[in-house]
């Protein structure tokens, strides 16, 4: 017989965590010149409002008990806001717009999910969505820090890779009544290779990285077909080859691993600064604020978990990574019981997919693996990474049968 | 001042470790409650199989939630599934179909509290609720039937009573054919588990149920009608 554990305290926890984001909120305060100290309480007080909006309404609309998951990424949203507040306070505003975006589109794709039969439909719409998105910005995109992904409207840029990934996972597990009987993966490996090609053109390796792991994943859940990911993998593994032998610029963009130590001042340079104000923030950080790291380039995107490593110490750092293997296991346990296997496959495709991007992020600043320029879930700055982060927590969400307790599921 | 920031490094340090190791070992050791929503109960070894999840899978695959070692299972044959408004059994494009009461389903078909549904010749009996709600050991003593076999040519009746009885153009058959295109020994109606079925042995001639030829041992239900060349017997529950 399984055993029950209890849910946690939801009213303890969300004390505390406010509690951390006023004592953030007063370090930040304490520290900014008076023209940012308004948007920096502004920023924290409507997340602060907005958090426990969302903590009551469910708790009590929904009669939810389970709040785990969404403690974790209000508290991870918060550690990323509190260093885009402090190293960029102009920016804290729009960043907190992107949050408020995020959780709406966790709310929405939650509502969205529980219609299968809505699900099924939206399948072949969203990936040709996704995949008509990436043709626009491999067309239309500007070259951005050596990839071409972004798209600029007026004064907003959007990364759409970044929004693909939600799709991607939607379009990959939507097979539904069909999952059983219909195990081919012919249009599935059209629409991951149509995905990860784009990607490839757009220069955005980390990325395609990252598409190419869930593509696997949700691969597996769905056919358990070995032979067939071997075949896919070792397609893959030929052509990343001939691409590295036929376009030698693509290998140079990864010179410097391995031995960014040679590279200190040129190529190597962000690793390098990574590595040692990491180690010099100990166990305990040096404080929010008073780090070194937030100087370099790209410090609340790339570098976020060196930031994280010296201003919060290695401690938080080391909780932080566990979070990412919590969600993962989470996922796995509530599969099986799982009100579809499309829940299932979504919640282990979503969850793989955050460990797997914190662990390029966490490995590539300290050259392990290469550097891809992948942001680390739910703290690094970004617009987009932060909505697709907090939609994909609504995957997560949905494997737990009792999120649809309340109405129930359509099937 | 300083020493007031140098306190909040530890203080953030320790909330955040306390609300993420809460949550972690929360989401880590927190499972969905085990309940049983049906059972299905091997009608071959009584053999009961409790069905925990929406969707339980039955085939011959390592991967199933319920394994059959017959051959005449395919390796993913099929799968139960819990709707919002019952179960369900779904053909997942097995080789020898799933057959609910005897009658084959097409693509999907709903199930009530006491079918009997055949994954190839594993035959089960469907409950609904766990064992404490069903007393599966009263209900399975219903299942002890006279059965009987209908010549539709002549409605001579033939009790099946016994372990078998034999079909074919040897004297001595319990059902005596006399044509050429009959075999000797063409086909033999037996029990097992309280349950009969029918085994082909003719070789020119196929035995057919339902119009579909025979190649292994299949379950009867009431209503079937065995076909021998031009002669025809209906199967008759008591």
């Amino acid at each position: 017989m399984l055993k029950k554990t209890k849910n946690v305290n939801l009213i303890l926890m969300l004390f505390v965590i406010t509690i951390f984001q006023l004592t953030c909120l007063f370090t930040l305060v304490s520290k900014a010149v008076d023209e940012h100290k308004t948007g920096i309480i502004l920023t924290f007080g409507i997340y602060i409002l907005v958090e426990y909006i969302y903590f009551i309404g469910t708790r009590l609309v929904l009669k939810r008990k389970g709040f785990e998951v969404e403690l974790i990424a209000f508290l991870l949203t918060s550690i990323g806001l509190s260093i885009t507040a402090s190293v960029y306070p102009d920016k804290a505003l729009k960043q907190l717009v992107a949050v408020l975006i995020g959780i709406f589109g966790f709310v929405f794709l939650q509502w969205l999910l529980r219609d299968l039969k809505r699900v099924s439909f939206l399948r072949v719409p969203a990936a040709i969505g996704a995949v008509g998105l990436l043709a626009f910005t491999l067309v239309f995109a500007s070259f951005t820090n050596g990839a071409k992904n972004w798209l600029y409207f007026g004064g907003i840029s959007i990364q759409p890779s970044e929004l693909v990934k939600v799709v991607f996972i939607f379009v990959g597990a939507a097979s539904l009544e069909k999952l059983q009987s219909n195990k081919s993966l012919t249009k599935f490996i059209i629409f991951a290779f149509a995905c990860v090609g784009a990607l490839f053109l757009m220069y955005d390796f980390g990325t395609a990285l990252i598409f190419f792991f869930t593509f696997i994943v949700i691969s597996f859940m769905r056919s358990g077909d070995i032979r067939t990911l071997v075949l896919v993998c070792t397609v893959a593994l030929m052509g990343g080859l001939i691409v590295l032998m036929f376009r030698p610029y693509v290998a140079n963009r990864f010179a410097a691993y391995g031995h960014v130590w040679e590279y200190f001042d040129t190529s190597g340079y962000q690793q390098t600064r990574t590595m040692i104000y990491s180690a010099s923030g100990g166990l305990f950080g040096v404080g929010l604020g008073n780090g070194e790291l937030r100087d370099i380039f790209a410090a609340t995107e790339d570098l976020v978990f060196g930031v994280v490593c010296e201003e919060f110490g290695m401690i938080m750092a080391g909780a932080i990574l566990l979070s990412y293997v919590a969600l993962l296991v989470y996922s796995i346990r509530h599969s099986k019981y799982a009100r579809s296997s499309f829940y299932a496959i979504c919640a282990c495709a979503a969850s793989s997919l955050m460990l797997f991007q914190a662990s390029l992020n966490v490995f590539g600043v300290n050259d392990i693996l290469p550097l891809t320029g992948v942001t680390l879930p739910f703290i690094s700055r970004g617009g987009s990474s932060v909505i697709c982060c907090w939609m994909l927590l609504a995957f997560i969400k949905a494997v737990d049968r009792s999120t649809y307790r309340y109405g129930g599921v359509r099937q | 001042m300083l020493e007031l920031e140098y306190l909040m490094r530890y203080v953030l340090c320790i909330l955040a470790i306390a609300v993420i190791i809460n949550c972690v070992w929360s989401l880590i050791r927190l499972r969905p409650d085990k309940k049983v929503y049906a059972i299905l109960l091997n009608m071959a070894n009584d053999e009961q199989h409790p069905i925990t999840c929406y969707e339980t899978s039955v085939g011959r695959s390592k991967s199933c939630d319920i394994i059959f070692t017959n051959s005449t299972v395919s390796r993913s044959h099929a799968v139960v599934a819990l709707r919002k408004d019952g179960f369900y059994v779904f053909d997942t494009e097995s080789k020898t179909g799933v057959y609910v009461n005897g009658e084959k389903i097409q693509k999907s078909e709903k199930l009530s509290d006491g079918d009997v549904i055949a994954f190839g010749t594993a035959i089960m009996k469907f409950y609904i609720g766990s064992e404490a709600d069903n007393d599966i050991s009263h209900k399975k003593d219903e299942n002890i039937k006279l059965s009987r076999l209908v010549n539709l040519a002549d409605n001579t009746e033939f009790t099946l009573d016994g372990d078998f009885i034999t079909i074919g153009r040897e004297k001595g058959s319990n059902i005596e054919i006399s044509a050429p295109y009959v075999s000797r020994r063409q086909a033999e109606v037996f029990k097992y588990n309280n349950h009969w079925y029918i085994k082909n042995f003719g070789k020119i001639t196929k035995t057919a149920l339902n119009g579909d030829a025979i190649f292994s041992d299949t379950p009867l239900y009431d209503g079937d009608v065995i076909r021998i060349g031009d002669f025809e017997f209906l199967y008759e529950e008591i």
